[in-house]
C-alpha cells in the first residue's frame, strides 16, 4: 500500500506523506497531489480489486461454473448500458454520485438477473458463458446506437468515462463508496455457509435447509451493488472478476468459502494495486489504461489453467 | 536445341514486346516542372502551375514517401503527367467528410457541388443542413462506416477525406468508375495558415482558385496583423490546453498547431517546450504539477464546469477552474470545427482577446467563450 503511494512521476518524500496526513495544507503542490490523487487512487484500486475478486467468487459458486464472472457473463457490460442511458439522457441527477451509482446497481441488477434466469434453462457452462458473450454484444451495439444518436457533450461524457479509470474519484467521494463497499463485502459474511453448502450442488445443499431461493437473490444483490458501484466509478476493469478466484482456488487449495473470500479479499485488492503500481512505473515510456493492463495479464492466466485443466 | 525459324520467330516477337513497351512509355509524359508550389505554409499539400495544368501533391504525414498526386489539365489534350491521376473538373462533384471541407466549399460559394458529407449533427452551414433536409446533399453519417453502394449511386467526382486511415475504403474500385478518393491532411498541418492554405486545393478542383487566392491571402494579412499586435503585449500568461481522457491527459505538443496558435497570441503554453508536431500525453500528476498556477485553461472539451468536474474529478484544483478562466469553442463546436480552417485569423483574434483583453481589439468573438 505504502509503496503505492510512492509510485507516480512525481516524486514524495515520507516527510511529505506525514504532513500532508497530519497537516494538509491546501496550498501545497505535494499535499493536493497526495491527499487528492495518489491516496483517492489507491484506495479505489484495493477496493475495485478485492469486489471484482469476490463478486467473481460469488458468480463462480452461483452458478457452479469455474469460468463465471461479472465481465464475462456481461454483469459490466449491462451496468455500462444503464450507465451509458442515463448520462446520454442529460438528466443531471444521473451525473451526480447518487446518480452514478443508481444507474449502475440497476444496470447490473437487471443483467444479474437476467443471466441467473437463463442459468434455470441451460446446464452447460459452455452455454452461459456464451450467453454472457451474447449479452455483451448486444448490450455493445445498443451502446454504439445510442451514440450515434447523442449530442456531442453527452456522447464525450460517456466515451471518456467508458475507458475506464482509477483516478476519477476524489479524497472526498471516498467515504461513501468504501462504506458501501465495505457494508456489501460484511454482508458476504454471512453468506458463507450456504456458499459452502452450494458447492456440494443445490439438491444436497436444498436438503441441508439451504434456502436456495434466497442465495441466489442475496448473491445477485450483492454482485449487483459491488460490481455497480465499480464499474460507475472506475469503468469496466476486465479479467480480475475471473481469474483472482481461480488464483485463490489454486493457492489455498480449499472450498471453503470463509477462506476463499479472505483470500479474494486479500488478493484482488492486491493484484490491481500492484498493476497500477507497474502502470505509474512505466508511465514515462508507455501509458497503459488499467482495463487494458488487466486484460493483458488476466486473459493469457485464465487460457493456462484451461490448458492445464486447473479448473 | 531450336529450330532456325523457331528462333527467327522469337526475335520477332521479343521487337514486337519491345516495341509495344517503347510506345508505352512514350505516351506517358513528362512535364518540366520549373515552378515551385505556390504555397508557403502547408507541410504536406503543394500545389504547382505548369503551362499545361496544375500539378497537385498530397505528401502523408506519417508515411514516407507516400505521395497522392493529381492532374488537373487546362485543356482535354493535355496529356497526364507520369505517376499523377488526372482529374476532370468539368461537371465537379464532392463527398465530403469534414466540416472542415465544407467550410471552405461555402466560403467558395461550391455548396451546390456537394452531393454527400458528414452527420448533419456536426454542421454548422444552415445552407448544408438545409440542402441535407430536402435531400439535395445525402447526409451519410459517420465517415467510418461509409456505404459504398450508396457512394457509387450518387456518383460524384471527387471523395474528400480526412487521412486517419491509411486508405479510403475500396479506393482501387472507385477509381475504376472515375470516382477519386483524395486524402486531406489538413488537420495534421502545423501552422493555422498552413491549416488555411487547403483552400487553394478546393479553388483548383473547383475552378475558383482565384477567389481562393484572394480569400487565402485576406486571412494571411489579417493573421500577421494580429500577430503583430500580440507582440505589443507585456505580459505573457501561462496557458494550459487540452484535457483529460481516460487515464491520462492529451494536450498539443510544442511544434503542433494549438502550441502555434497560443504562441502567436503571445502567451507562455505550458508544454511549449515539448517536442512533436502531435499530441503530448501525461500523467494526471504530472498536468497537475505542471500547470496547477496556470493563468488560463484553453479547450477543456466540456461547456460547463460542471460537466468538467464530472470527467476530471480534479479539474478544481488548477488556479484556472478556481479563478473561472476556463474557455472552450464548445458554446457552438460545429461553427468552430467548419471554421477554424476558412478563419486562422477570428481564431487568433478570439484568443488574443481571452488572454490580452488590454489591447482592445474589439472584434467580435467567433468561437470562444467562458465555459458556464
Amino acid at each position: 500500500m505504502c509503496f503505492h503511494l510512492f509510485c507516480g512521476q512525481i516524486t514524495i518524500t515520507s516527510s511529505d506523506l506525514l504532513s500532508s496526513l497530519i497537516s494538509f495544507d491546501e496550498n501545497n503542490t505535494i499535499h493536493i497531489l497526495i491527499r487528492e490523487f495518489r491516496i483517492p487512487r489507491m484506495t479505489m484500486a484495493i477496493l475495485a480489486g478485492s469486489s471484482l475478486a469476490i463478486c467473481g467468487m460469488l458468480m463462480q459458486t452461483l452458478f457452479n461454473n469455474p469460468l463465471a464472472g461479472p465481465y464475462v457473463l456481461g454483469i459490466n457490460s449491462g451496468a455500462s448500458l444503464i450507465v451509458a442511458l442515463s448520462l446520454m439522457t442529460g438528466v443531471s441527477f444521473f451525473s451526480s454520485d447518487l446518480g452514478l451509482i443508481s444507474a449502475g446497481i440497476m444496470g447490473s441488477l437487471i443483467f444479474g438477473t437476467i443471466i441467473l434466469f437463463c442459468s434455470f434453462a441451460v446446464r452447460s457452462h459452455v452455454s452461459l458463458l456464451l450467453i454472457g458473450l451474447m449479452i455483451s454484444s448486444f448490450v455493445g451495439a445498443i451502446i454504439s446506437v445510442l451514440e450515434s444518436m447523442s449530442g456531442a457533450e453527452e456522447l464525450k461524457q460517456f466515451t471518456f468515462w467508458s475507458m475506464g479509470s482509477l483516478q476519477q474519484v476524489s479524497f472526498a467521494q471516498i467515504p461513501m463508496i468504501a462504506s458501501l463497499i465495505i457494508v456489501s463485502w460484511i454482508s458476504v459474511l454471512f453468506a458463507v455457509k450456504p456458499l459452502n453448502a452450494l458447492v456440494l450442488g443445490q439438491a444436497s445443499a436444498k436438503n441441508i435447509g439451504v434456502n436456495i431461493q434466497q442465495v441466489r437473490v442475496f448473491i445477485i444483490g450483492i454482485t449487483a451493488i459491488l460490481v455497480g458501484i465499480i464499474t460507475a466509478f472506475c469503468g469496466p476493469i476486465a479479467f480480475v472478476g475471473l481469474a483472482i478466484p481461480n488464483l485463490v482456488r489454486i493457492i489455498f487449495k480449499t472450498q471453503n468459502h470463509l477462506v476463499l473470500y479472505i483470500g479474494n479479499l486479500l488478493i484482488g485488492g492486491l493484484f490491481l494495486l500492484l498493476c497500477d503500481c507497474f502502470i505509474q512505473l512505466i508511465e514515462p515510456w508507455l501509458l497503459f489504461p488499467i482495463n487494458a493492463f488487466t486484460s493483458i495479464l488476466g486473459a493469457p492466466f485464465v487460457v493456462y489453467m484451461l490448458l492445464k485443466k486447473l479448473v | 536445341m531450336f529450330s532456325k525459324k523457331l528462333k527467327y520467330r522469337f526475335y520477332i516477337l521479343f521487337l514486337i514486346v519491345f516495341a509495344i513497351y517503347s510506345c508505352n512509355e512514350k505516351k506517358e509524359t513528362v512535364i518540366q516542372i520549373s515552378k515551385e508550389s505556390i504555397l508557403n505554409y502547408s507541410n504536406y499539400l503543394k500545389i504547382k502551375e505548369t503551362q499545361s495544368g496544375v500539378l497537385i501533391d498530397i505528401s502523408h504525414p506519417n508515411r514516407k514517401n507516400k505521395n497522392y498526386r493529381y492532374f488537373i489539365a487546362k485543356t482535354q489534350t493535355e496529356k497526364t503527367p507520369t505517376g499523377y491521376l488526372r482529374i476532370n473538373k468539368e461537371k465537379m462533384s464532392f463527398l465530403v467528410f469534414s466540416a472542415t471541407h465544407i467550410g471552405m466549399l461555402e466560403k467558395l460559394n461550391q455548396v451546390s457541388k456537394i452531393k454527400g458529407t458528414c452527420s448533419k449533427k456536426l454542421i454548422h452551414s444552415n445552407t448544408v443542413v438545409q440542402k441535407i433536409e430536402t435531400g439535395e446533399i445525402k447526409d451519410f453519417g459517420n465517415e467510418g462506416i461509409t456505404s459504398f453502394e450508396q457512394i457509387i449511386q450518387l456518383k460524384p467526382n471527387i471523395i474528400v477525406y480526412s487521412g486517419f486511415s491509411p486508405e479510403f475504403s475500396r479506393t482501387k474500385e472507385l477509381e475504376k468508375m472515375n470516382i477519386i478518393p483524395i486524402p486531406n491532411f489538413d488537420w495534421q498541418e502545423t501552422h493555422p495558415l498552413g491549416k488555411s492554405e487547403w483552400i487553394l486545393f478546393f479553388g483548383y478542383l473547383t475552378g475558383t482558385e482565384d477567389l481562393a487566392k484572394k480569400h487565402f491571402k485576406e486571412v494571411k494579412n489579417n493573421y500577421l496583423n494580429l500577430c503583430k499586435t500580440a507582440q505589443v503585449a507585456k505580459v505573457s500568461p501561462t496557458v494550459l490546453m487540452g484535457s483529460k481522457i481516460g487515464d491520462y491527459w492529451y494536450g498539443p505538443a510544442g511544434n503542433s498547431y494549438g502550441a502555434q496558435l497560443l504562441s502567436d497570441a503571445k502567451t507562455n503554453y505550458i508544454y511549449k517546450n515539448t517536442k512533436g508536431t502531435a499530441s503530448i500525453e501525461y500523467s494526471l500528476e504530472k498536468v497537475f504539477s505542471d500547470a496547477e498556477n496556470a493563468d488560463f485553461w484553453i479547450n477543456p472539451g466540456f461547456s460547463t464546469y460542471r460537466l468538467l468536474e464530472m470527467n476530471n474529478s480534479k479539474a478544481s484544483f488548477f488556479k484556472a477552474f478556481q479563478t473561472k478562466k476556463v474557455f472552450c469553442y464548445t458554446n457552438n463546436p460545429n461553427k468552430f470545427w467548419e471554421l477554424n480552417g476558412v478563419h486562422p485569423d477570428w481564431v487568433l483574434s478570439d484568443l488574443i482577446q481571452l488572454f490580452h483583453p488590454e489591447l482592445n481589439l474589439n472584434q467580435p468573438m467567433h468561437f470562444y467563450k467562458a465555459i458556464e
